[in-house]
């Protein structure tokens, strides 16, 4: 326990080390002492550094790190809960549909002309797809009482597939530029992350990771499986269900914000149990710190890796995360295999 | 006074097969009783259906009180269950595995408190896996785990504790060992009911047994009057012998001969 209090306070130190760094770097050359001080005015006290980066720093950079690390915490923290829930240390909140779902919500907004009337309506559209998608999935696992793992992964499949074809479908009528444009939102992006849309997304993210947190008892005991969690004392089936929900609001917020960015949820919650063993009630904040670090991180990268020219930051978690994930599936195959 | 535990005509199908038919017993606080019988008799079945864990007919009294008028939790403070196997896939270290026998206790975000410590400790003590807390479960073997998961069950400081089948995985010293805590448990006022395999240690520690077959009850009641070779024949569909064995002095049978 006292290892896990000391990763989650270096944790939280990066945390704070990579935003300020984050603030301070971009295409435009901002120096430090003038990020510190337009950070320092924007929290309403005055200094006496240069004001005439504050616009950069505080309209631009600000909301696209802060939004970079709410995304890359709730991914985290989603997917160390749904490994949990399932079972399966390499579970992902794709698997309750949530992508597929928001990605046709944002084709329908980008496609049928809302996107183009203001900043709310592809998150909008986003999150309604995502809630659809997860509250289907959930729907048809749950019958008779019964809320079974398998079910809620099959489901998740044929809903995905099928939100997936409904996307397909929908971009075959409509124009190139659509096209274009839901290609750039689904590859996952932070570059148009703005305060508005920002702030109405992070209260119900932050309430549902904060939920999933103080969870991590509950999804302690899930881990050993139905009967021992009952005969324990847990209802599993209305635990399990609220905690999927929780799941599927702050994934469908997270894509909200910055599309669907992959890897996250994948890859942080098993390098951080790595380092603070299987302890939900540790690993769960852990994966939120650890996912606003990792997500902050590659959003830097994305902006300045190519000279003059931004990449999707779900290009770098992809290019990232792929590779680690393999690394962790073999390395299960190698123990498995193992006498 | 109200038996700790009373079954009336309970029944119960799974997938369409009737594996529990008109069973009725009743049992005490201060009791270990065996539940004994041939694979598939109906034993385990049973002792999840008492936990609450199957959808069974007929009625299961915990103290009087209808078993599903208590809520999960509730039940979770009056019965614990040990399963004869845990589907662990996750390297917790024992002292928190056998720590989750506290939930039941605990309001949804209390901390630990010293007197589950203690409960622990104790359950760690009685089953020899203290040097084992730190140890992941995921790397101890069968005994060890099912030594851990008595641990648990032994922590969750239950009236009624069902075990189903405890010793499976243990070797002779550790299954006395298990077997005299558990009579302890008994003598200390709890109702303990086990199913067990091995009919030998059933006759050494329980205080009565019940034989099952088909998913009826055949007799119950001491062991010198349940352990005949004729009701034991009927159960296992093979001739036993019974007798009581001079160096031990408690029952003991074998196979007489396959038919």
């Amino acid at each position: 326990m006292n290892r896990g209090r000391w990763a989650l306070g270096g944790l939280a130190v990066a945390l704070a080390v990579v935003m300020v760094c984050a603030t301070a770097v971009g295409t435009v050359g901002v120096p430090l002492s003038a990020t510190g001080g337009a950070l320092l005015r924007a929290l309403g006290i005055p200094n006496g550094s240069d004001p005439q980066w504050d616009a950069i720093i505080v309209l631009v950079r600000l909301p696209r790190v802060l939004g970079a690390a709410l995304v890359g915490a709730a991914l985290a923290t989603a997917g160390a809960a749904l490994q949990a829930l399932l079972r399966n240390p390499l579970a992902d909140a794709g698997l309750l549909g949530v992508s597929g779902g928001a990605g046709f919500g944002a084709v329908t907004a980008i496609g049928f002309g809302m996107a183009a009337q203001g900043v709310w309506w592809t998150p909008l559209f986003a999150v309604v797809g995502a809630l659809t998608a997860a509250a289907l999935i959930l729907g048809l696992s749950f019958r008779a009482g019964r809320l079974s793992v398998f079910t809620v992964l099959l489901a998740g499949i044929a809903v995905s597939a099928f939100f997936g074809a409904a996307t397909s479908l929908v971009l075959t009528f409509v124009s190139r530029d659509s096209v274009l444009h839901f290609v750039f939102w689904a590859m996952g992006s932070l570059a148009s992350v703005r305060w508005d849309p920002l702030a109405l997304a992070a209260g119900p993210v932050l309430a549902g990771a904060a939920g999933l947190a103080l969870a991590g008892r509950h999804l302690n005991l899930l881990l050993l499986g139905d009967v021992e969690a009952r005969s324990l004392g847990v209802d599993v089936v209305r635990t399990r269900l609220v905690l999927l929900v929780l799941v599927a609001v702050v994934t469908a917020g997270a894509v909200s914000v910055a599309g669907p960015v992959g890897f996250v949820g994948l890859m942080v919650p098993p390098m951080l149990r790595l380092l603070v063993g299987p302890d939900n009630r540790l690993l769960v904040p852990a994966s939120a710190l650890g996912g606003a670090v990792f997500l902050v991180v590659c959003d830097l990268l994305a902006r300045v890796i190519l000279p003059g020219q931004e990449i999707s930051v779900g290009i770098v978690t992809a290019l990232v995360g792929a590779p680690y994930f393999l690394f962790l599936l073999l390395r299960r195959g190698a123990q498995e295999g193992a006498p | 006074m109200t038996p700790a535990l009373e079954v009336r005509d309970l029944g119960c199908t799974l997938d369409g097969r009737p594996i529990l038919d008109a069973v009725a017993f009743s049992a005490s606080l201060g009791e270990l009783v065996g539940v004994i019988g041939p694979n598939g008799a109906g034993k385990s079945t049973l002792l999840h259906a008492l936990a609450g864990l199957l959808p069974s007919t007929g009625s299961v009294l915990v103290s009087g009180r209808p078993l599903r008028s208590l809520s999960t939790a509730h039940r979770a403070r009056l019965m614990a269950l040990m399963p004869q196997t845990s589907p662990w896939s996750f390297p917790f270290p024992a002292w928190d595995v056998v720590m989750m026998g506290r939930h039941p206790y605990h309001r949804s975000f209390q901390a630990e408190t010293a007197d589950d410590r203690r409960a622990v400790e104790e359950a760690l003590a009685l089953t020899g896996t203290t040097e084992l807390s730190r140890q992941p479960v995921t790397r101890m073997s069968g005994g060890e785990r099912q030594r851990v998961l008595f641990a648990r069950t032994l922590a969750q400081e239950t009236g009624i504790l069902l075990l189903d089948e405890p010793t499976s995985s243990l070797d002779l010293s550790f299954q006395d060992r298990m077997f005299s805590v558990a009579r302890d448990r008994a003598h200390g006022g709890r109702l303990v009911l086990a199913a067990v395999h091995d009919l030998r240690l059933a006759a050494r520690f329980c205080h009565r047994l019940v034989l099952m077959a088909r998913g009826r009850i055949l007799a119950e009641g001491f062991p010198e009057d349940v352990l005949t070779s004729g009701s034991l024949r009927e159960a296992y569909g093979v001739p036993i012998e019974v007798y009581r064995n001079p160096v031990t002095g408690s029952l003991d049978c074998y196979v007489s001969k396959m038919p």
